[in-house]
């Protein structure tokens, strides 16, 4: 912040070299945001069908995704239930794993092994998770049948609906734990010695160090690490296209993978496009949310 | 009195055990799937569905030999291609765009700035339909350039803000000394700036790289057959029948997928955390 104080008292007040500077930071938005935005708004008025022209139908796209079509509020229910999975596990594991790996010497070998998922071609990951999930062939059954689980109760993971999701948001955490533990180990780090000596002094145990002390004090990192899930899992889709295409009936259906479909399979752009402006909304207005709340934590 | 300070010793040294193995299982898990694709990549088709799975066969070079015949090559090249060069514009452009968001005052910086940051939070399928639409009409779709120009639309929001958060950190002293010196605001920028964030921007430079890499929505969308990179190469393999035969080529194809990224990360691991989280945490 000293940076900036420094830079108002001495900075020249213009220069000509200043806009060239900027000029592909703006030339950016205008480009990849402002432009494709105004275009998507217009393009939800319309029925677009790619192969001709937009033709205006007022708010007639946005009439239909309310009232005929409950696709798309279902793609929503299917996050839920996706974020309900994921968030909670996310905080949790990669608290308890931050909390374990601190001070310890081996903790950065530990932690670039986490994150390695996380920087793997999603579909490269797929390939690999939809083999893990066949039921018959796949890891994953083979180790439940190891220790003695029955066939006929094996899950049927990505190809039954009422296991779909649930199976995406395990290959989901497998992907994104490592990045948070690296998160929650850095904030870790920040907490204060005393106060954990302090604790230590008083005879706390491990349990009640986690839960009463490290817990509370990581409330703005949790908070974080929430809001950028959530803000993820609206936009999931990578592994929905690689292993569920939204099936079964439809119980993977993401609001993303929908647009896709509607716009690239069906050819319906004005369709894909309200429906794209609405997801936008609901992810501006969840933003400005958590923001609101975050304020009052603090 | 005594006892006690036993028994305590015993259960921390349990504890710290019990925490060991809980941290490398956990690593166990992180790696496995790679262990598994490469394993599977070298086992004969015969063998790839046995049950229980076999641990010990003859290793086969047959996926790989096979795989060449069918557009790898070609699909490699364009990766190389595509990450190479949309990394290296990306890079040079988000660093004139910092530097120029750090070290001069006009209206709306700090707006244009955080937009940097708050751009991740536009769902991608919002932008990219009226991109399709538009480089449809500029002719620019299936074209390498339309796909590198696309890039920047994953590159250059958080190369900004990861370079803007290290110019920040440089002092402004050593530029100051430069231009009474009588360099100008490009001499300064290059002799002195770029210089001193010399890392930083290797780091950027690197991790766009792999995510460049690692793109498929992009080049699936606005690309077509002849700009294929690797992944989306991959996907017509995941997306196809499962014959054993065929799977033992994708496990081939995703080891040499999966393998450059595995070596890139090592050399970037320092910088991971602030271009993931928008910040140094």
């Amino acid at each position: 912040m000293n940076h900036q104080n420094v830079a108002k008292m001495k900075r020249p007040k213009s220069n000509k070299a200043g806009y060239i500077f900027i000029a592909p930071a703006v030339l950016f938005f205008l480009v990849f945001t402002a432009i494709p935005i105004v275009v998507a708004v217009y393009l939800s008025f319309t029925r677009y069908g790619v192969f001709d022209a937009p033709r205006w139908i007022g708010l007639r796209n946005y009439i239909n995704i309310f009232t005929v079509d409950p696709v798309f509020l279902q793609s929503f229910r299917n996050v839920s239930v996706y974020v309900a999975i994921v968030v909670p596990s996310v905080v949790l594991i990669s608290m308890v794993v931050a909390f374990m790996l601190n001070n310890r010497k081996d903790a950065k070998v530990f932690r670039s092994i986490y994150y390695l998922p996380a920087l793997l071609s999603i579909i490269a990951a797929s390939a690999v998770w939809r083999f893990m999930f066949d039921p018959t062939y796949g890891t994953l059954n083979q180790i439940l049948r190891l220790i003695g689980m029955q066939s006929q109760n094996l899950p049927q993971w990505i190809y039954h609906p009422s296991t779909a999701m649930a199976s995406i948001a395990l290959m989901s955490l497998w992907m994104i734990l490592g990045i948070n533990i690296v998160i929650y180990s850095a904030a870790v780090r920040g907490i204060p010695k005393e106060v954990v000596e302090a604790a230590e002094i008083d005879g706390a145990s491990s349990m009640n160090m986690f839960w009463r002390i490290i817990f509370p004090l990581l409330r703005p990192t949790t908070f974080f690490v929430m809001t950028m899930t959530i803000i993820g899992s609206f936009q999931l889709y990578d592994q929905i296209y690689a292993l569920t295409s939204g099936g079964p009936a439809g119980s993977t259906t993401t609001p993303v993978f929908l647009i896709y479909m509607n716009a690239f399979d069906s050819f319906n752009m004005g369709y894909a496009s309200a429906q794209s402006v609405i997801l936008f909304i609901v992810i501006i207005v969840f933003t400005l949310l958590s923001q609101r709340l975050t304020r009052d934590d603090y | 009195m005594g006892g006690r300070t036993v028994t305590k010793k015993t259960r921390e040294k349990h504890a710290m055990m019990l925490r060991y193995v809980i941290l490398t299982g956990a690593a166990f898990v992180a790696v496995f799937p790679y262990f598994w694709i490469f394993l599977s990549s070298i086992k004969p088709p015969g063998e790839m569905m046995s049950i229980p799975p076999k641990v010990i066969f003859t290793p086969t070079a047959e996926n790989y030999t096979a795989i060449l015949g069918h557009g790898f090559l070609e699909a490699l090249q364009n990766s190389l291609f595509l990450s190479i060069v949309s990394a290296s514009i990306g890079v040079s452009l988000s660093c004139m765009a910092a530097y120029g968001l750090t070290r001069f005052k006009f209206r709306g910086r700090e707006t244009l700035s955080f937009s940097f940051f708050a751009i991740r939070f536009v769902p991608f399928i919002t932008l990219l339909l009226p991109l399709y639409t538009i480089m449809g009409s500029l002719g620019l779709l299936n074209s390498m350039f339309g796909l590198i120009v696309a890039y920047q639309l994953s590159h250059i929001p958080w190369m900004t803000w990861l370079m803007r958060s290290f110019f920040l950190e440089i002092p402004f002293t050593y530029e100051d000394a430069g231009m009474v010196d009588g360099l100008t605001r490009w001499g300064v920028f290059f002799r002195i700036a770029v210089p001193m964030v010399a890392p930083a921007i290797g780091s950027a430079l690197l991790l766009g790289i792999i995510f460049a890499w690692n793109q498929y929505f992009i080049p699936l969308i606005l690309g077509g057959f002849d700009t294929s990179p690797l992944t989306v190469g991959l996907y017509r393999y995941v997306g196809g029948d499962e014959s054993p035969m065929l799977f033992g080529r994708l496990a081939a194809w995703g080891t040499l997928t999966v393998t450059p990224v595995i070596l890139l990360s090592i050399v970037v691991r320092k910088h991971l955390v602030r271009a993931f989280a928008g910040s140094d945490v």
